[in-house]
Order: structure tokens, then sequence, then C-alpha cells
């Protein structure tokens, strides 16, 4: 009886919940080219709503911080998560596992504390907070991530390094650094992505000039459907699909090299 | 002590460290522990003053207590279904040996990347009053007039179910994939039928992964903001929502540190209740 | 006790044809072996008995009863021990050995005494409660056959069982697997690549080549001093090949080849052998004696200069160069402290042997 159950029951269960992932999305998607602004008639098809878009400032300008903030913290947390990793490499593993549990703490908790934090200490919000906060996000990936890498690292290979001459820091460039690339860069996708994702820090530590593409599509819901969201919504969709690819790519393409 | 100074004058590489673990301490752990000192104090004039535990004493009355329980039932049941929903998934694409395994892959991890405001917002335009289900409904004639499917608590499970499934569906996969497929044949040789093995063999080794997914999307859930705010219309309360409303004012800050120091409180023990469930459910036999 | 019977059967695995048409008798309560290169289809056939593997056509029978179709689950006499154990990794090595006798569902008294009866014969009653991977790899190995046998099956398949283990650990349990059989009188179908395994082991064995077929059906004995074909002989141990025309000298037969004529003595039985016909012959390494001296009473000699000798202690193999294009092989067991003669690179030496040492091979 259960084999018939693997047999039919399972991949049908299985194409169900497949469509449930991915109906909703796919249909907003396929509105965003619709002529009418809501409901659904099919009226026509039309690229209005995303040259709309193209023209918008206030899309611009939304999307222009959430880039400003996404690199920042992308350059932030790779650069200092690299250093800690690097710095604490053979050393100290209990200080490293300490940013392990950045994921475990919900973020509203993480968000709320961090405005707690500035609002006690003066510190303007707007952008820079949000940079602040991403970092903090980051790190909690970036750290697992490279530490993953490090232990991956062939050590005879410093060790040679070392023999031949080379401090640890000509070390560091020329043979460790080469070798966390494919780290760094997956890392670094990651970060953008969760930056680019994030809602709750920029929620509690934007001012009314930072606003973000979350925040943006977040005030727009609250006003209703809009078929400029469903257009925004497509873009970011493919846009993220892109960078998933790309993430993907270069984890299969360094993941079986050994330590060339 | 020793070991510190080790640390310190050995090749210098562990000064270059020092940045991120003070981001971690100023940015995280201060933080917290400004908020944890923050509930105990009482927000008066412009300054903080007073030593209290009247915060603390308030989160017990019963409207603060019933958004906590709510909140935790609330997880419960999504980190279930997503279980239960998950499983299948997982199981029939750790058993998959074809081509086509990695692009089953590729489609399960993508709604990961996909901003959570639009998946949130691709509900919202299927279930809004003036939405996509209501004309189609309409359009049918099984409907005269749109239903409220916003704001309702099963609008709410429906998207959060939706929203985490993936979180779910990875570790098990992950769990279930390095399964040695030898132990189910030498399940099978032994006189084992297929449900036999898959409730004795397969279900406790997956138990690792079944339970992490578990916490994870139990977390999430709990702390649930954006949903709740979106789809529950601010009639229904979450700790996510409250927390975010005491915090939007200065006044109430103390009051909401303490109230989100005793949800945490609540979360961990729920966490370790449903650790002894799961372990029940999965080895327990 | 049944036979095992394999009737005409055809099993490919992603459009390679494993095996096709075969034919297979393995005689109840024998110790079975199944040798050949990797990727012969053993491991394949040993799949197909325990259920594993469905037939593409063909029939397989346990006795009269035909099990082609029956389910893994449902072929309770037969049982099987993995290569890599296969143990239930979160049940202790009780609950691994007990498993099958509780589906059977018998009483607990019954379980346990059974259980317990069986690991004390496997040496391991004090492991009795532990975790699986508190064990070492030579107790898991026994886990993994006491779980297998603890059912009294008719057949015991052993997948290469002893391939994860380091060679001294191997020859002990090797000799222990043979008279836990002699003393079961259960049919054990080993499958291994190993040919000195399966010299130890076997009643009866049955050579694979590349193309899933079978080279040779016969006693470790007479697969190894009788080979059927070139194959065989290189397979099972090592030879030294020689081709050549097959002669009628008188009663005698003689083979000739470009390095000489020698004497040999041709088995009645073999049909295949005609005058002047172009055929093969073997000759051991260990059949040949080597001495720097000349010998009048041996029936054959080849002159040659070592090359190359490795000294192993037991023993020591020589490498012979007799002509430019041809090089032999002579083991030598070291059965004396002080040698007699002392052999060198670069010695001239006589090999010598005698006419029945030698094997005539069709191919």
């Amino acid at each position: 009886m259960f084999g018939k159950i693997k047999n039919i029951f399972l991949p049908s269960m299985v194409f169900f919940i497949y469509a449930f992932l991915y109906l909703p999305i796919l249909i907003m998607a396929i509105f965003s080219f619709n002529k009418a602004s809501i409901g659904f008639k099919w009226i026509g098809f039309t690229t209005e709503w995303y040259q709309k878009l193209f023209y918008s400032d206030e899309i611009w300008y939304v999307f222009k911080n959430s880039l400003i903030v996404a690199l920042s913290a992308v350059f932030l947390s790779v650069t200092i998560g690299v250093a800690l990793v690097w710095g604490l490499y053979r050393k100290n593993t209990k200080l490293l596992s300490l940013f392990y549990s950045n994921i475990m703490i919900p973020e509203i908790v993480s968000s709320v504390s961090l405005l707690s934090l500035f609002i006690l200490f003066s510190i303007p919000l707007g952008l820079n907070a949000l940079v602040i906060g991403h970092t903090l996000l980051g790190l909690g990936f970036v750290i697992p991530i490279l530490n993953v890498r490090f232990q991956e690292l062939n050590y005879n290979l410093i060790e040679a390094s070392l023999d031949l001459g080379a401090n640890i820091w000509t070390t560091f460039f020329k043979v460790v650094l080469p070798f966390l690339v494919p780290a760094i860069v997956s890392a670094s996708l990651l970060v953008f992505i969760v930056s680019l994702d994030d809602f709750l820090i920029a929620f509690f530590c934007s001012d009314s000039t930072s606003q973000t593409l979350s925040l943006y599509i977040y005030s727009t819901i609250r006003a209703g459907v809009s078929p400029l969201v469903n257009a925004l919504s497509t873009l970011m969709l493919v846009g993220s699909s892109v960078l998933v690819l790309l993430f993907i790519y270069i984890s299969l393409k360094f993941i079986p090299e050994n330590n060339d | 002590m020793n070991n510190f100074k080790k640390l310190f004058y050995e090749d210098g590489a562990f000064f270059i460290s020092i940045p991120a673990l003070l981001w971690q301490l100023l940015f995280l752990i201060l933080p917290i522990s400004i908020m944890f000192i923050a509930s105990f104090l009482i927000y008066k004039s412009g300054t903080f003053t007073k030593f209290t535990f009247e915060h603390y004493k308030s989160v017990f009355d019963l409207p603060h207590f019933y958004v906590i329980f709510r909140s935790v039932i609330l997880a419960f049941f999504n980190s279930t279904l997503c279980l239960i929903f998950a499983y299948p998934v997982a199981y029939y694409l750790s058993i998959r040996t074809t081509r086509y395994k990695n692009l089953s892959l590729f489609f399960l991890t993508l709604p990961f990347w996909i901003n959570f405001l639009v998946h949130i917002y691709s509900w919202f335009f299927i279930l809004d009053y003036a939405g996509l289900l209501n004309s189609l409904l309409i359009k049918l004639g099984i409907i005269k007039t749109p239903v409220h499917f916003i704001n309702t608590v099963g609008s709410i499970m429906l998207v959060m179910l939706h929203g985490y499934l993936p979180f779910m569906i990875l570790p098990l996969y992950t769990v279930l994939e390095k399964l040695d497929k030898k132990l189910i044949e030498a399940s099978l040789d032994l006189g084992a039928t297929r449900t036999y093995t898959f409730f004795r063999i397969v279900l406790p080794l997956s138990y690792t992964g079944a339970s992490a997914g578990f916490f994870l999307v139990f977390v999430l859930s709990f702390g649930e903001f954006l949903i709740p705010a979106l789809l529950g219309g601010g009639k229904t309360l979450f700790v996510g929502t409250l927390i975010s409303e005491y915090f939007l004012m200065l006044g109430s800050l103390p009051q909401g540190a303490a109230f989100t120091f005793v949800s945490a409180l609540i979360l961990i023990l729920s966490l370790l209740f449903c650790r002894l469930l799961l372990k029940y459910f999965f080895r327990g036999r | 006790m049944r036979d095992i019977r394999f009737e005409n059967v055809t099993k490919s695995y992603n459009d390679e044809v494993i095996i096709e048409n075969f034919n297979l008798t393995i005689p109840s309560g024998c110790f079975f072996a199944l040798l050949g290169p990797s990727g012969c289809g053993k491991t394949t056939l040993l799949r197909l008995i325990a259920g594993f593997e469905k037939v593409d056509s063909g029939n397989i029978y346990l006795g009269d009863q035909n099990i082609t179709n029956v389910p893994i689950n449902r072929r309770k006499q037969i049982n099987t021990v993995f290569q890599n154990y296969a143990l239930f990794p979160h049940l202790n090595v009780f609950n691994n050995v007990a498993y099958s006798l509780k589906i059977k569902g018998l009483s607990k008294d019954a379980i346990e005494e059974k259980v317990k009866r069986v690991l004390k014969a496997a040496h391991l009653e004090k492991q009795i409660y532990k975790n699986i991977e508190q064990l070492s790899g030579g107790q898991q190995q026994r886990v993994a056959l006491a779980r297998a046998i603890v059912n009294d099956p008719e057949v015991l398949l052993l997948d290469e069982p002893l391939a994860a283990l380091d060679q001294k650990l191997r020859d002990k349990l090797l000799v222990e697997l043979v008279d836990l059989q002699y003393q079961l009188k259960t049919t054990f179908v080993y499958v291994t690549h190993d040919q000195s395994e399966a010299l130890t082991v076997a009643d009866s064995m049955a050579i694979m080549n590349y193309d899933g077929e079978i080279e040779q059906l016969d006693s470790p004995r007479q697969i190894y001093e009788y080979p059927q074909s070139s194959f065989v002989a290189n397979f099972v141990g090592s030879t030294n090949i020689f081709e050549g025309e097959i002669e009628k000298a008188g009663e005698n037969w003689v083979f000739n080849t470009e390095w000489g004529k020698f004497g040999v003595i041709v088995d009645p039985n073999k049909s295949f052998v005609e005058n002047k016909k172009k055929l093969l012959m073997s000759l051991r390494p260990e059949k040949i004696w080597i001495t720097k001296r000349t010998e009048t009473e041996m029936d054959n000699v080849l002159k040659g200069e070592v090359i190359s000798l490795i000294y192993s202690g037991l023993s020591t193999v020589y490498n012979v160069r007799i002509a430019e294009n041809k090089m032999i092989q002579v083991f030598e067991q070291n059965d004396e402290k002080l040698a007699k003669e002392n052999i060198e690179y670069d010695d001239k030496v006589n090999l010598y042997w005698q006419n029945n040492n030698a094997v005539i091979l069709e191919r």
C-alpha cells in the first residue's frame, strides 16, 4: 500500500505544494501586464506600469536608498567579517561561535533594541543607522559562510608559504584571500539580498529621507493593491532569480575544488 | 589571563578581528542590555527614572498575556502545518536521482530569495476585497458580493504557511538526502514493510532536520510582524505587532522592553516543550 | 534447504546490459563464492536474489518456488549482510539484531533469548546495549552478521563484507565465517573481487568476466589448478601464458612455442585439443624451479636472466627474461633460512618444470 502512496500520492502532493508556493507570485507577475489596475478582468497586454515605474522619481529614489544601504552593508560586513575569521583562525573558536547566534535572535528584538540604542545616544536615524543594522545582520551570514571555507583551507599551504620566506600578511593576501574568493562572493550576494529584503530594521531605524524598497511596498500595501507595486514586485522577482542563479553557479563551481 | 595575553601578542592578526567583535558588542549585546535595564525604569518627562518592577507585573495582566498566548498558538500551528506539508516534498526530492533534481532544488530555494513583502503582496493581490479571488468568484457566480478574506486569522495562517514552508523543506531535505539508502534496503531485507520502515527508520533518522526546521519556523513565526500587520488589519494583535507599537513611542519603551523579554522567555519555554513533543513523535516509540 | 536457480535472467542498468540470459544453480547448503572484477555484475546477481533489483526477463527460483516477483520483505528466507554493514544508527546492538524478530511478532522473552544467543556466539556479549558508533569495524561487522542470521535464513547473501577491514582482521573473520557456515549449513553466497578470499571460503565458486558471463564454475582447487581460460588463470592467482601450437608426438603431446618445445599432459576430456591447433599454455609461477645449476631430471627448461626480484619475507618473486619479447614470473618460497644458492640481479638462471604442471587452454 505504501508503495502505491509513494508512486501516485507523493508526486501529486509535491506538485500541489510547489504550485502553492509559486502560483500567487506568478499570477501577480502576469497581471502586472494587465491594462486594468485591479481585479481579475484581463483587459489587455501592456507595459505601461513598467514605464510608469521607470519614470517614477520616487521609485528611483527609494531604489537608490536600498542600493546604497545594501552595498555599504555588504562592503562592511564582508570586510570586518573576513578580518574576524582570519584573526581568530585556529586561535579561538568560542568568540567565533558568538556570531552564530545572530540568526537565532528574532529580528524584531534586534531592531527594536537597535532603535533604543540610537535614541538613547541621540544617534540620528536614517541611512547610516540602516547601514549599521544591516551590517550586523550581514555578519550573521558572512561569518558562518567564511568559517566553513576557512575550515576547507589546507593549513599546509600557509606553512609552505611561511617556509618559503613570506610573512603572515603576504601569505594572507597571496595564499588565503584567493582561496576565499568564492565564499566572499557568495556571502556578498547573500548579504546583498538580505539587505534589500529587510523590513524590520528599516522600519524602526529610518527617517523620512531614508525610505527603502521594502518600506515603500509596505506603505503601498496599506493603501491597497496597486499595479505599480505589481510591476515593481515582478521586477524584484526577476532580480532575485538572477542573483540566486549567480549564487548557485558560484557555489557549484567552487565546491568540488581542492586547494589550487 | 594567560590565554588572552597570548592572543594579543601573537602575530597581531588578532587585532583585525576587533572591529567585528566591537560591532557585535556595540550594536547587538549593548542595545539588548540597555533594553534590559530600561525595562526596570519609568520614563517621565524626558528622562528615565525610578527603578521598578511595575512593567513586568503589568505584562502578566490579561490583555498582554493573551497576545503572547495567541502568538505561541500561531507559531505552533504554523510550524506543525509546515512540517506536515514539507515532509512529503523533502522526502520525495531526497529519493529522486534524475538530472531534474538540481532544477527542483533551485525552484525550492528560490522563494527564500524573493523579498518577503513581494510574497505578501502577491497574496494581497489575490485576497484583497477588490482583488483577484473575489473578482473570480463573483464572475463564476459563486458569491454575489466580495468577501473579506484579509483581516482574518485564516489569511494570516495561509500566508504564513506560504512564507515559511521553504524554511522547513530545506533542513528536512538536507537530512533526508544524507540518509543511507542501504538502511532502507536492510530494513526491507529483514522483513519490514515500507510503512514500517518509514516510521521506524526514516522518521527517527530525520529528527535532527525536522527539529531544526521546526524551531526555526517557530521562532520566526512567533516574532512575525509583517503578516499580522498587513493581513491582520490591526484588530488581531501578535507579539511582533505589539512590540512595534510599544517602541514607536519613547514613553512606552520600558514597558515594551519588559514585554519583549517576557515574550522571549515564554518563547524559550515553548520551544523546550515542543522539543519534547517532537522527540516523542519522532523517536519515542 | 533449497537450491537457488537463475533461469535465463537478463538485467540492464541505464541501457547497459549487465547480464543476459544468465543461468546458474547455487546448490543448497554450500559456501558459494562469486568472484569477478569490479563491474562484472556479481553484486547485481546478489541484489537480484535479495530482491533489491528486479529482473528485466527470466526467473529466479528458490527450490520450486518462483521468487522473481516476490518483494524484498517477503523473501524472508533470504537475508543480506551489507558491505558497509547498514546498521541502524539510532538503535543499539540489541535492537538492531532484534529488528526482524520484532517484525515477526515474537514474544519479548523469545526475542531476548534468541538475540542473546546469537550475540554470544559472535563474541559480543559485552556490547549488547551499546550504540553502534561505539563499536569497532570488526564488531560492527559481527553485529551485521548476527542481525542477518538471527532469523535462521535459508540463504545468507554477503556483499564483500570484509572489504572495510584490515588484513589481519579479515583473515581471522574469514575463518570464522567458514566455521559458521559449516555449523549452520545455511547457503552462503559470498561476493568478492579478492580471489584469495574466495579460494579460502568457497566450497564451490563461479568466476565472472567483464561481460557478465560465468567463465568457470568449480571447486577452488579445480579452478586454480585446471583453469579453463586465460582469464581465469590470470584472475585467480597469476600465471605465465605461452602462445603456441600443440602437436602430437607419438603417444605424447608437445607444445611448440617460439621459445622452445615443451612436453605437456593433455586431459583427454579437453575436446578442443587437435593436432597442429593454435592454443595457449598456462604455467603458474610457483610450479617453476629457478636455479643457476643444471639439472637433468626435469622435463622442461628455459634459460634466462633475472631482471628483477621482489623479496617479501615469506617468498621471493623473480622476473626472468628468457627472450627479447618474453618475461617469465617465478615464485619461490623461502623455505630455508640459509638458502642453498643466492640468486641476484642479472644472474643467468635455468627455469625447470614438469610436464604435468602446465595447463593447455583454448583461449
